[in-house]
């Protein structure tokens, strides 16, 4: 019995310490990067969202430059996140904005010609063709 | 922001009548203070004398008035100049009990709503001349209307001026989209305003048309605050509980009684959009707005406009809906989040539907900070790499076309902690496995109790 009550104290010790390292985040030191997360690609009543989100874990605030292309035309945002901070990029495409349908997006940290992240995406216009 | 437009036109007459209101504005401007407020039920007579209003330069406390702008704009028709039909000021006030600045509440009612058309007509009026206010009183959706209010004056009908509340049917209609949308009447300041009338007859509500200036014909009418209310179909309270907007546009028709025939002027900005008045029933405050930008906890864009956002399972999205932009076909509005830290937490390049209508949203995440946060919406069409660095930026940079200030200290809303998810999945995922390490270790305890 002893010793299972000692393995219980130490399960709460560990435990305690585990949402202790969680809660304040000193788990993610494992290098300072940033990550583009939830790429996602949603089709609505009217068209099409594309949105994922930038996460900044480099140890200061970062410019990311963000360029969209929808069928060859070109969109490109500059934002700044704050360091340990999310931002969400969120682009609508209705079906009059496409002709061929092909969309992609590159994500650049500042100072950086290799994209975070990249995507293309081929959208059927047809689709959305109302009656 | 309050606007006040000077009307424009191509006659030598309404250049002099113009030059004339900006010297007067100018000389005035500096005495013009608007403060929100209420006005006595005692203060405004509707008898045909226009005084009581103040004037253009110096209005009454808890008047509010706008000029009408152009006659250019969309669902604006090139009206006959110095005609009935032809707008000049609208005006707008609400009476409580007690007048002033005290809101309104269960021991200071609010009274009247008071709307004052001026004209530029100068000869008598005739009986297919009518004026209305189409209105959202809090049960369709943000930039839907759900009633119309119809004056008419016409000298051969007892009383002169008519009213009649309509209720539209559902779907309702959006505004500026005048002519659209069925209409059942549902209140008259008369018995019988036209032959197919059911409604209920209230001679609380009453009119005057006169001559404002001397040449030109104004009407002044009251409308009870129970008109707007549950009894016809709307959701205003007389303690200001409901809704906290009367949202209107104004326009001229050729409409007889029973009907809205077609439009002729609209109330409209120096860039030809038609404004908005928003009446504010907790401080009497009128705004007048070509662009609304708000903000909402559900996407229905149901009235009240929600400032304060403290519920993690009912609030934790916020749904921005806003009128008048510049309808596109190509990604015209880029919509940024700034939240309680100032960081721009979300940007949304959206474009708005085919009558200039839009939406954007954010769900809120760890690491958003709580606070007081803004929403800003920016034309990005000659820059399409425009994003401010900082919501102070955005202000200054020329590219901002709505902020939504509604919220205490000009920021749109407020979040809690209480509305983000600021517990990790992670840290969720241990706490619910130590818990279940301790029921199972307790349980095994209390089994070993009892064998031994």
């Amino acid at each position: 019995m002893p010793k299972l009550r000692i393995f219980y104290i130490l399960s709460l010790v560990v435990l305690g310490v585990l949402v202790g390292f969680t809660v304040f985040k000193p788990m993610a030191v494992g290098g300072e990067y940033s990550e583009v997360q939830r790429k996602q690609l949603l089709e609505t009543e009217d068209g099409w969202i594309i949105q994922f989100d930038i996460i900044n874990h480099e140890g200061r605030d970062i410019d990311y430059i963000i360029e969209v292309s929808v069928d060859g035309e070109p969109s490109k945002i500059t934002v700044t996140v704050r360091d340990e901070s999310m931002f969400t990029y969120i682009k609508h495409i209705k079906p009059h904005m496409l002709t061929e349908g092909e969309v992609t997006f590159m994500v650049y940290g500042e100072d950086s010609k290799v994209p975070l992240e990249e995507g293309t995406y081929c959208l059927k216009k047809a689709e959305f063709i109302t009656q | 922001m309050r606007k006040l437009k000077l009307k424009t036109g191509s006659l030598p007459g309404r250049f002099l009548r113009a030059f004339i209101c900006v010297i007067l504005l100018l000389s005035a401007g500096a005495a013009v203070v608007y403060a929100e407020t209420f006005v006595l039920p005692s203060t405004i007579t509707i008898d045909g004398t226009f005084t009581d209003w103040g004037t253009t330069g110096s209005p009454t406390a808890g008047a509010y008035l706008f000029q009408d702008a152009s006659n250019t704009g969309a669902q604006d028709a090139s009206v006959a100049e110095d005609t009935l039909e032809d707008l000049n000021w609208f005006w707008t006030a609400v009476s409580t009990e007690d007048g002033g600045d005290t809101p309104a509440t269960s021991t200071n009612l609010i009274q009247d709503f008071y709307y004052r058309i001026d004209s530029w007509g100068d000869s008598d009026f005739n009986p297919t001349q009518s004026y209305y206010i189409q209105l959202n009183c809090g049960t369709a959706p943000d930039g839907y209307a759900d009633h119309i209010l119809q004056i008419n004056g016409y000298e051969n009908n007892t009383p002169v001026v008519t009213l009649v509340l309509y209720e539209y049917e559902t779907p309702y209609p959006k505004f500026r989209a005048f002519t659209t949308g069925t209409i059942v009447g549902r209140v008259s300041n008369v018995a019988l305003p036209y032959p197919q009338f059911t409604g209920a007859h209230d001679a609380t509500a009453a009119g005057a048309r006169e001559l404002y200036d001397g040449t030109h014909y104004g009407i002044e009418l009251n409308i009870p605050v129970d008109w707007f209310g549950l009894t016809y179909g709307g959701s205003i309270k007389n303690d200001g509980t409901g809704p906290n907007l009367v949202a209107s546009t104004v326009f001229s028709s050729t409409g007889t009684l029973g009907s809205v025939g077609t439009v002729r002027d609209t109330l409209n900005d120096g860039d030809d959009n038609t404004v908005i008045t928003e009446t504010d029933v907790e401080d009497g405050d009128t705004d007048f707005d070509d662009v609304t930008w708000k903000s909402y906890d559900t996407s229905s864009y149901i009235p009240p406009e929600i400032d304060s956002f403290t519920d993690y399972s009912t609030q934790n999205i916020v749904y921005m809906f806003g009128v008048g932009f510049t309808p596109s076909t190509t990604t015209t509005y880029r919509v940024v989040f700034w939240d309680g830290a100032g960081n721009n937490v979300e940007v949304e390049d959206t474009t708005t539907d085919s009558d200039g209508y839009m939406s954007a949203q954010h769900t809120f995440a760890d690491p958003d900070t709580a606070g007081n946060w803004h929403c800003t919406v920016y034309d990005v069409d000659d820059n399409p790499s425009y994003t401010p660095t900082s919501y102070a930026l955005g202000l200054s940079e020329g590219y901002m076309v709505a902020d939504d200030t509604s919220y205490t200290g000009g920021y749109a809303f407020n979040v809690e902690g209480t509305a983000i998810p600021e517990i990790p999945t992670v840290v969720a995922g241990i706490a619910i496995a130590g818990l279940c390490f301790g029921i199972y270790y307790w349980m095994r305890r209390r089994r070993a109790c009892a064998q031994t």
